[in-house]
């Protein structure tokens, strides 16, 4: 089923949650809203699921507009955070819920119920309690309650902001592969950006209410659409420079009005001096990882961050304390549109 | 430590001094009196018919004011923890109401609106109906005092465990009435018990806002705390005493169903 979110606008008092989105979700597609706390990711999430009422605006499922319907009849899958599980029922009641408050068959809904428990892999912990099962297996048995009555709709809000890292990891994966196999169109709230650019087909990037972007992982990551974009991506490092014929130069006076934004792995190394190159030191290498992460700092005291392959790391013999110099391969510079 | 070990014999030896003196004392005193004169003297003071009929009057006023205590308590309850609205925190004030004002005073408020004189009276009379006076009055008066136990039982629980469970079970299309029955109910039901235990104890124990409201009508209006109160003035003290040992008795049955329900509540949890 495909979603259309037309101009929506949310005001909680005096405070604008969203503010005249506007983007459309096709048949099948898994969506991540992506954003800051506060970037009112959640409500438009609950939004869609009816929790909440738009101040204005339309959301269409299917071409219809559902905006005044209210939840129960909107035949959605919601996923919290907190997983929200009926703590006096077992694992199969929860996933059974939906059915039963619809009137399924008893037979039916036993059919339907293990169906589910083989798919999220939790047969063996059918008759446990919400409190007996680890914080993956909790959300997988969310997952399968919101599955249980074919929704037309998947929503998540931040099903994994609860979990380890490790297990974040693998829950992920898991998730994209369960999408693939049941084609349920998806809409999923995080604040991380690489858990968005892993599972999702597309990512709308939200701030303080607008869209700042949407796009395919690979788009917002190679194009990004703003400075905020670019800087919520990763850290980023910032210059004060100028464009001369197509090339960034970057000057350490900060009176020069254009900003550069360069990522930490589009810097050029260098142990001798060059032109155009700026002098740094290195303050701290994190090397435990194959990009090596090192901290610098330029002579004129701004903290700047570089990423460079561990091999390159080897051979350079990098060491905490050493002067080296650097220039851009790549920046860019969003005053007037104008990117490089 | 040892300085502790003294510390805390020494705190339970003031505990037990105190309950010895206000609770263990008074008790045995009312036993002996109650059976000084003989357990036939006991036993007709018991089945004395105005005895029975004190007795049953407060059983009508438990089976008339509980349930309406349980259905407002459970609305109260859930309309202060889901919703906001303006006027909550004055709600919440005047649920602690019957609390804070002597019961003398809630029997007063009953006689001022539905007392002959008062707002309601001569509308209420004319339509053949008496409120004071007569059980109804009491039903009122023993409502307005035991109010609230049941929605200070249920609210906390009600808020500690917030609503998100309540959103889930609406995602998955229930409605209403079956969100309360599937998943609020069996999340509120210790707290709902506790309170309705409490209150009973209160409901039958009641005397200075049923006091004003009853009239003292022996035979007709009296509960078993008028009943032991107008034995004990006529001079009777060992038909009082043998009458308190019914409400000591029930005093003592709801105060072991309050251990067994924690106990199984405790249990429900592990």
């Amino acid at each position: 089923m495909s979603i259309e979110i037309i101009n929506i606008t949310k005001k909680f008092n005096s405070h604008l949650a969203l503010e005249g989105v506007s983007f459309t979700v096709e048949e099948g597609e898994l969506i991540s809203l992506l954003g800051p706390s506060g970037s009112g990711k959640t409500t438009l999430l609950r939004i869609l699921a009816g929790l909440e009422t738009p101040d204005s605006g339309e959301v269409l499922f299917s071409k219809q507009n559902i905006t005044s319907i209210p939840v129960m009849e909107r035949n959605i899958g919601f996923v919290f955070q907190h997983y929200a599980l009926f703590r006096h029922m077992t694992v199969e009641e929860n996933i059974g819920f939906s059915l039963k408050v619809k009137g399924v068959p008893k037979k039916e809904r036993a059919k339907r119920v293990n169906e589910l428990l083989e798919l999220v892999q939790l047969s063996s912990l059918s008759k446990r309690y919400p409190t007996q099962l680890s914080g993956g297996q909790k959300q997988r048995v969310a997952l399968a309650r919101a599955l249980a009555s074919f929704p037309k709709v998947l929503l998540l809000d931040e099903p994994f902001g609860a979990l380890d890292a490790n297990v974040r990891k693998d829950l992920r994966r898991w998730l994209r592969n369960l999408h693939k196999e049941i084609k349920v169109t998806s809409i999923m709230v995080t604040h991380d950006q690489e858990e968005a650019f892993e599972v999702s087909d597309r990512v709308v990037i939200l701030n303080h209410g607008k869209l700042e972007q949407i796009g395919t992982p690979d788009e917002i990551f190679h194009h990004p659409a703003s400075p905020f974009v670019m800087k919520f991506l990763g850290n980023v490092n910032i210059f004060h420079g100028r464009i001369e014929s197509g090339q960034a130069k970057l000057s350490l006076e900060s009176s020069s009005s254009t900003q550069l934004y360069i990522r930490p792995h589009d810097w050029e190394i260098s142990l001798q001096k060059e032109e155009d190159f700026i002098e740094s030191t290195i303050e701290y290498i994190n090397a435990a990882s194959s990009v090596v992460k090192i901290d610098l700092k330029t002579t004129n005291h701004q903290d700047l961050q570089v990423d460079i392959p561990y091999e390159k790391y080897k051979d350079m013999n990098l060491k905490k304390g050493m002067v080296v110099y650097l220039k851009p391969k790549e920046a860019r510079v969003f005053v007037e549109d104008y990117v490089i | 430590m040892k300085s502790s070990k003294l510390v805390k014999f020494f705190l339970i030896g003031i505990m037990i001094l105190f309950l010895g003196i206000f609770v263990v004392l008074p008790m045995i005193s009312l036993l002996v009196n109650a059976f000084k004169e003989g357990l036939k003297v006991y036993f007709n003071a018991i089945v004395h018919p105005e005895t029975l009929h004190a007795l049953q009057l407060n059983l009508i006023v438990a089976v008339f004011s509980i349930p309406l205590n349980l259905f407002f308590g459970v609305v109260c309850a859930i309309l202060i923890s889901r919703f906001e609205f303006r006027a909550k925190n004055i709600l919440l004030t005047l649920i602690d109401l019957p609390f804070s004002v002597s019961a003398v005073i809630s029997g007063l408020i009953f006689i001022l609106v539905f007392g002959l004189d008062g707002w309601l009276g001569k509308w209420i009379e004319e339509k053949g109906f008496q409120v004071i006076f007569a059980t109804p009055g009491i039903v009122l008066a023993t409502i307005f005092v035991t109010f609230p136990f049941i929605v200070r039982e249920v609210l906390p629980v009600l808020e500690a465990s917030g609503d998100e469970e309540e959103q889930a079970a609406f995602t998955l299309g229930a409605n209403s009435l079956q969100i309360f029955y599937y998943i609020t109910l069996p999340k509120i039901k210790w707290g709902l018990l506790y309170g309705v235990i409490l209150s009973t104890a209160r409901v039958m124990g009641e005397y200075g806002a049923v006091s004003l409201v009853s009239g003292h009508i022996s035979g007709l209006t009296d509960t078993l705390p008028l009943r032991i109160d107008k034995l004990y003035n006529e001079y009777q003290v060992t038909s009082a005493f043998a009458v308190s040992t019914i409400l000591v008795g029930f005093a003592f049955v709801t105060l072991m169903l309050k251990l067994f329900i924690e106990q199984l509540k405790r249990k429900s949890h592990s």
